[in-house]
């Protein structure tokens, strides 16, 4: 019987944990799957490159097809699966689904970016980082392809990395017992078992203790209440006659005890004449002093409870049993107070007695040993035999417990005995157990953890790998330097000339180690069958698959860093690669933004730009809101020619009050036929810090328009040109008088 | 025909185009293809596991993907590319669901609650073949499985050839000669336009529109879809926050109002169908509603409803009713309906021949209307239609009548006596009449209303009655095709058809290339899936829970023709004074309201709202009709009823794209290994 309920525990828990295995390696699958999409989309590009896209899907569906049938052959979750090809097929569903609604709702954001913007049509480029990364993939595929013999020199690298990451380490899991310090010293050498929350425990329990441990006295503590209902009281009847009636006192429950609690609690010693129940007499019941003064009975009398005849057999001071009487877990050994909506440890209801609440994780019984539970007070009960209890509506087991030591014993030995019983314990019940130790109680259970292996052996084949990949990036950038010098001035940021190179080592990355997954696993596979494995083993599991993978790619990555900062260098040489908003002076900030324009755009761009801040006038979109906007034309104090316009606006987050005066000029710069632009600023309310750090994001989005304007068509341009020529006024004063009436000196 | 100005308002939303082109070729054929062998098999699957099928999503997926590589490679699709496409992409799916397909009749012969009702020993073998031997091997491809499989492609062929015989003849006289306004239509026509739109590169309003109602129906359908299939797949419970597919109330309102199914739901696209179809058909059905609620406590009341108790709960409460009052009811306001449109027809015959003398140059009589179709249109010869109508129509009913005497003489070699199952001259006749005079009226009542209010009609349980009244012994007939049709809803894709600018021939010519590949998948994917496990199993979860459901309530009315079988139910649902009521009553509000002037589409609403319409559907098409009148169409202008409709579609995408894409998920989910416990 022991070896049986033992096999029978053991196999509830590795069913359980196969099952995950099993999910785990058709997860896995699905992964490579996924995986698999870019991959099949880079090695056309690379192997094949062809320009009509007919055959490019065509050829990338062929790529994916044969790492699908590679995947196929080897991989055991499409052996495990009930249905292997759906697995495929609901694969390509997904697929399908979200290229369709990334493509219906990339429209939907360019409209509402043109709502957004406030102009009728959209104009300009986007700057979607997407659509830069798969530029910058792009690019770095067509490098790829200009050298051949190196790039398959890397990859090779990246596969062999990945081969050998796969084979030499592993990950398993095992069966441990983790103990948690209660916090509470323990009054016995023994267990005590209950199930999360306080629910209810099979009766088949006792059973199974007593046939792995015979010899020992499982206490039983049973509660007799309804959890779901705590009107629903027990009724305690003092029978009677006409004269005097009945009397009828509602308890909200009972608590029905086996002989050996004594030896668990200072029960004895609370209650009187509790040997009598110790004993094993059945018909007897234990009450509060203060339930026996309000049914008007004393010790020896009879009273009725669920049609049970049973004598009153001692009595006991509500306040002591509180404070004295406790379980070895530290808590109180009365039922528990439940409510509606009362939540256990780990965030469940009470009264949710499903598997899954039942189940004890290392993370639940954390929970659990912190756990305050509330109790109900000694007169809101009472005491009975377990045996009674059981016979009673409602009644359920509910915590069990058992001395394992003799008192005699030293506390190493004591300590060791029990430590024997609850290793074994909680392997086979998934309970929370409390063992009292010497030094204190502990919280026991049971956990399966993972282990990995092996991450010595890789670790200089990843370092070599790493350098290669970094030697590479290193010898791309020195041959590329004037590609890099053609990108800048076509108006690349470096930071996104230095995502070019990280994009193209990703490949790298995502090439090698797909490659490298399947053909190590698919060797792997081959050389098991070969029997020339010798003690290696293959993990097929998802999760070491996307530790390997992220793995690989982290270390190509990690290669590519350096070189990338290298290259956005030599892009802008100068030790200022990104634009700064200008530091305030006397509440003013003049910034000179990085745009040159031709005499007749620079026309055209004001009335462009003030239809930027009209359509900012409602205050609703965007990042600021602008006042009247009034453009002016004329001679500049230089002498030279002058456009621009100027308005009041006011910077998101309104509630900052951050307002200021903008001005914006553009006049000939050092060539007459080229403009440059100038953006005043005047701080009219708001504080300074908030003002200057609100104020980037405000000149990048009038930067942002700059850019938009180099996109518009020629016809666009001019129409902007004829609309800004209603529009100009005068030359400013140096005095400018504001909406609100105030002045502003321009410097 | 007098034209109620709501109808013509409706009518010219969307004006077909001035040529057709006949947009069948290559891409159609690829798309076809894409859909038969992708999709098919998944879908099927689909239904077998969750009960659901990929339906329009797939349409939409096809057509957004092939617009994308179209873009891609600088070329683009026309609009009727684009409708042939997304036609195909229906056509070509197949369905295997609950009561339908060959996985479903291997599964009636060994049903057992077909056994239980002694009903599965004499389905006959032309449709699904006895011998354990040969269900044991699970598969199709067996000699005994020869004559089922014969049969289901001469019923696919019949049917397809079918949809342009008296469907065409229907789409004729209500778009062309009555000029019925197809308020649906649009809907579909509006979505595909606006697709055609984006491909050609033109900035128009219409792709604005569909992307934002689009994205509306994804966002609502991640709430009312997405989440509980998803939900119930990963986790232990299923989290819905709206119930689906209605909230029932009848308990709730039952104490005031008795034998009143009231159902509440929460479906957004309900709401936005209500601001496309005609205002006042909606004002009508929702006062029929209400007409129906005060009357339903009346009848209650006074025993006409007598089968109904508290407690029925709404489906209970509609069956319950159907059978008391509103089959009856039903059948006398279709006899209406359908008496209402043979005199208008008439009426503008009659009067076309009188102003004939009259009639202005270039405007068309009725007649001509109906035999010279607008040219360019790619038409089929009236006459080779109703050809082909005779011609398929003699073909079913010979063939139950061949198929059912076949059974006959397989139960007598069994030892039924020989009185029981025979084909009488009696049941030919019926045949006969179902054929060719109910399938017209009702095909023509139906495409009546499919044109003005955008809904067919159906008569339930005609085919249940029909079988029992007749008096036939034996289980045969249920299994036999039956020749009555309901060609109605086809009006509404050749009229779609016209609006896109698609020759009609294009269609005939899709329905033909996709016939070889739907037979095809159906026994090589029904095959396929019935090889991984039996049907129904563990392996498809829906099966295990619905199948035997469904068959017990088929087999319950299959028993009435069984000897000693209840067959009182149906003798009861049958009441002339009823449909004599429901006539009357029908053809008093028509004249009434007609006399006093009130928009036609009122009078239709009001008696669809009559027949136990549903408060589910007509109370948010109320509330969405309301809205749409008084609140969108003042914002938006005029452009108000063409804005919504390219809205809905958008909106019906966006759902279907959704539902595919947890579907999908879902399909993970049950790949994975199953443990047994």
């Amino acid at each position: 019987m022991r070896n049986a309920t033992g096999a029978w525990a053991d196999e509830a828990r590795v069913y359980d944990a196969v099952q995950k295995m099993a999910n785990d390696v058709i997860y896995a699958a699905i992964f490579l799957l996924l995986l698999s999409v870019p991959f099949a989309f880079c090695m056309e590009r690379l192997l094949i490159g062809t320009t009509n896209i007919y055959k490019q899907i065509a050829y990338g569906a062929c790529i994916f097809a044969v790492m699908a049938l590679a995947l196929w052959t080897f991989h055991p979750a499409f052996k495990i699966s009930s249905s292997p090809l759906i697995i495929i097929l609901a694969f390509a569903i997904i697929l399908m689904s979200i290229v369709v609604i990334s493509v219906v709702y990339s429209r939907f954001d360019t409209e509402l970016k043109r709502i957004r913007s406030g102009r009728g049509s959209v104009e300009g480029a986007s700057f979607a980082r997407a659509s830069v990364l798969m530029s910058a993939v792009m690019l770095g595929i067509a490098n790829m392809r200009r050298r051949k013999f190196r790039t398959a020199l890397t990859a090779i690298t990246v596969v062999l990395i990945t081969f050998a990451v796969l084979c030499f380490t592993s990950a398993s899991r095992y069966q441990s017992t983790i103990s948690l310090p209660v916090g509470i010293d323990s009054q016995y050498p023994g267990l005590l078992l209950r199930q999360r929350g306080f629910r209810w425990m099979p009766i088949e329990i006792i059973d199974s203790l007593q046939a792995a441990y015979p010899g020992k006295n499982f206490v039983q503590r049973w509660w007799t209440l309804d959890a779901w209902d705590n009107k629903n009281q027990v009724h305690l009847v003092v029978p009677g006659t006409q004269d005097p009636p009945a009397r009828v006192l509602p308890l909200q429950a009972m608590l029905g005890l086996s002989p050996g609690e004594s030896q668990l609690s200072p029960i004895a010693q609370v209650v009187t004449h509790f040997d009598r129940l110790e004993k094993g007499e059945q018909n007897i019941i234990y009450l509060s002093q203060a339930t026996v003064d309000q049914l008007k009975i004393k010790v020896g009398d009879f009273i009725e409870l669920g049609g049970i005849r049973l004598q009153l057999a001692g009595t006991y001071d509500a306040t002591d049993f509180d404070q004295r009487v406790l379980m070895l877990s530290g808590s109180s050994i009365a039922p528990l107070k439940y409510t509606a909506g009362a939540l256990d440890a780990s965030g469940r209801r009470l009264t949710d007695v499903n598997v899954d609440s039942l189940d004890l994780d290392a993370s639940a019984s954390a929970a659990e040993a912190d756990a305050t539970y509330e109790h109900l007070t000694s007169s809101q009960f009472g005491i009975i035999p377990a045996s009674v209890s059981r016979s009673l509506e409602n009644s359920s087991l509910r915590t069990i417990g058992v001395r394992i030591a003799d008192p005699e014993l030293r506390p190493t030995e004591r300590d060791q005995a029990v430590r024997t019983v609850v290793d074994d314990v909680v392997k086979r019940f998934a309970l929370a157990t409390f063992a009292g130790y010497s030094d204190g109680v502990k919280l026991v259970s049971a956990s399966n953890l993972s282990s990995i292996g092996g991450g010595a052996q890789v670790a200089i084949p990843l370092a070599i790998g790493g350098l290669i990949i970094f030697n590479t990036m290193m010898g791309s950038i020195a041959e590329r330097r004037r590609e890099i010098h053609v990108y800048t001035s076509l108006g690349l940021a470096p930071l996104h000339v230095g995502a070019l190179f990280v994009a193209e080592a990703l490949t790298y990355g995502l090439i090698g180690s797909v490659f490298g997954y399947i053909i190590g696993q698919g060797a792997g596979t081959a050389l098991l069958k070969m029997g020339w494995l010798g003690n290696v083993t293959l993990n097929y599991s998802g999760t070491s698959a996307m530790l390997t993978l992220s793995l690989i790619l982290l270390i190509v990555l990690l290669s590519a860093l350096v070189p990338a900062r290298l290259a956005s260098k030599i892009a802008a040489p100068s030790i200022e690669r990104s634009w700064k908003v200008p530091v305030p002076k006397d509440d003013q900030i003049i910034a000179s933004l990085p745009f040159t324009i031709n005499r007749t755009a620079a026309e055209g761009v004001v009335a462009y730009l003030a239809e930027f801040f009209e359509a900012h006038q409602e205050g609703s979109i965007g990042k600021f809101s602008a006042g009247k906007v009034e453009g002016f034309a004329g001679i500049g104090e230089d002498g030279k020619p002058t456009r621009g316009l100027k308005t009041v606006v006011w910077l998101t987050p309104f509630d900052l009050g951050v307002r200021q005066h903008l001005l914006l000029l553009i006049h000939p710069g050092e060539f007459e036929e080229i403009y440059e632009v100038q953006v005043v600023l005047q701080r009219l309310s708001g504080d300074d810090g908030s003002w200057w750090r609100m104020n980037r994001s405000f000149l990048t989005e009038l930067r942002k328009q700059f850019l938009q304007w180099r996109s518009l068509s020629p016809q666009r341009m001019k129409e902007y040109v004829e609309q800004s020529r209603a529009m100009f006024a005068r030359v400013p004063d140096q005095v400018v008088t504001t909406d609100t009436g105030e002045e502003v000196r321009l410097v | 025909m007098q034209i109620d100005k709501e109808l013509q308002q409706f009518r010219d939303l969307m004006k077909p185009p001035e040529t057709w082109v006949d947009a069948f070729g290559l891409k159609a054929m690829i798309g076809g293809l894409f859909v038969g062998l992708i999709m098919t098999p998944a879908s099927m699957y689909m239904q077998l596991v969750t009960g659901s099928d990929i339906g329009s999503a797939a349409q939409w997926v096809t057509i957004i993907l092939f617009l994308e590589v179209a873009r891609r490679s600088f070329t683009q699709l026309s609009r009727p590319e684009i409708y042939i496409l997304y036609y195909m992409a229906g056509a070509t799916l197949v369905h295997s669901g609950l009561g339908q397909g060959l996985l479903w009749q291997q599964f009636v012969v060994q049903s057992e609650e077909m056994r239980k009702f002694g009903i599965a020993d004499k389905i006959p073998s032309w449709y699904a073949p006895h011998s354990p031997d040969v269900l044991g091997q699970r598969t199709f491809f067996h000699s005994a499985w020869l004559t089922p499989i014969g049969l289901m492609a001469l019923s696919m062929l019949l049917s397809r050839l079918d949809n342009f015989g008296l469907g065409y003849i229907m789409y004729r006289l209500t778009s062309d000669v009555e000029k019925l306004p197809f308020p649906m239509a649009p809907v579909g026509a509006a979505g595909v336009t606006a697709l055609a739109d984006a491909s050609s590169g033109q900035e128009t309003w219409r792709w604005r529109v569909f992307s934002f109602g689009a994205v509306l129906g994804m966002a609502f359908a991640i709430v009312y879809l997405a989440l509980p299939a998803v939900s119930s797949a990963f986790l232990p419970e299923k989290i819905s926050i709206f119930p689906i597919p209605f909230k029932d109330l009848t308990e709730n309102t039952e104490k005031i109002l008795p034998a009143v199914p009231m159902m509440l739901s929460f479906d957004l696209g309900l709401v936005i169908l209500g601001m496309v179809l005609p205002f006042w058909a909606m004002v009508g059905s929702f006062a029929g509603l209400i007409l129906g609620i005060i009357l339903n406590p009346i009848l209650y009341n006074t025993g006409v409803l007598q089968n109904w108790s508290p407690g029925m709960g709404a489906i209970r409460t509609v069956n319950s009713n159907t059978l008391d009052f509103y089959f009856s009811f039903g059948l006398g306001l279709t006899l209406a309906i359908a008496v209402i449109g043979f005199w208008q027809v008439f009426r503008s015959l009659a009067e076309a021949r009188r102003m004939k003398g009259n009639q202005t140059r270039g405007e068309k009589s009725a007649w001509e209307a109906l035999i010279k179709p607008p040219p360019g249109r790619g038409d089929i010869n009236l006459w080779l239609a109703v050809l082909i109508y005779v011609g398929t129509m003699g073909g079913t009913i010979l063939m139950a009548w061949w198929l059912l005497d076949m059974a006959h003489r397989e139960a007598v070699a069994a030892g039924v006596p020989e009185s029981a199952s025979q084909v009488s001259w009696v049941l030919l006749g019926v045949f006969v009449f179902y054929g060719f005079i109910y399938t017209p009226i009702i095909s023509y009542v139906s495409a009546r209303m499919e044109g003005i209010i955008g809904n067919s009609v159906n008569i339930p349980f005609v085919r249940e009655a029909t079988f029992i009244l007749t008096g036939y012994q034996g289980a045969a007939i249920w299994f036999a095709p039956f020749p009555a049709h309901n060609y109605g809803n086809m009006t509404l894709y050749f009229r779609k058809t016209e609006l896109v600018g698609t020759k009609i021939i294009s269609m005939f010519k899709a329905e033909m290339f996709v016939l070889p590949i739907v037979f095809v998948a159906t026994i090589v994917f029904s095959q396929f899936i019935w090889n991984i496990a039996p049907v129904p199993s563990q392996a498809f979860p829906f099966t295990e829970v619905f199948w035997e459901a469904h068959a017990y309530r088929q087999g319950l009315m299959m028993s009435a023709t069984l000897p000693g079988g209840e067959s009182s139910a149906f003798q009861q649902a049958f009441k002339p004074w009823f449909i004599v009521a429901g006539f009357g009553i029908a053809m008093v509000l028509f004249s009434t309201l007609s006399w006093l002037g009130l928009p036609i589409l009122l009078v239709y609403g009001l008696i669809r709202g009559l027949d136990q319409a549903a408060p589910h559907v007509i109370i948010p098409q109320f509330i969405g009709a309301m809205l749409g009148r008084h609140y969108f169409a003042k914002k938006f202008g005029d452009m108000w009823k063409q804005y919504i409709i390219v809205f809905f579609a958008g909106y019906s995408c966006g759902i279907g794209l959704m539902m595919m894409l947890s579907l999908g998920l879902v399909f993970i989910s049950k790949s994975v290994f199953q443990s047994p416990y």
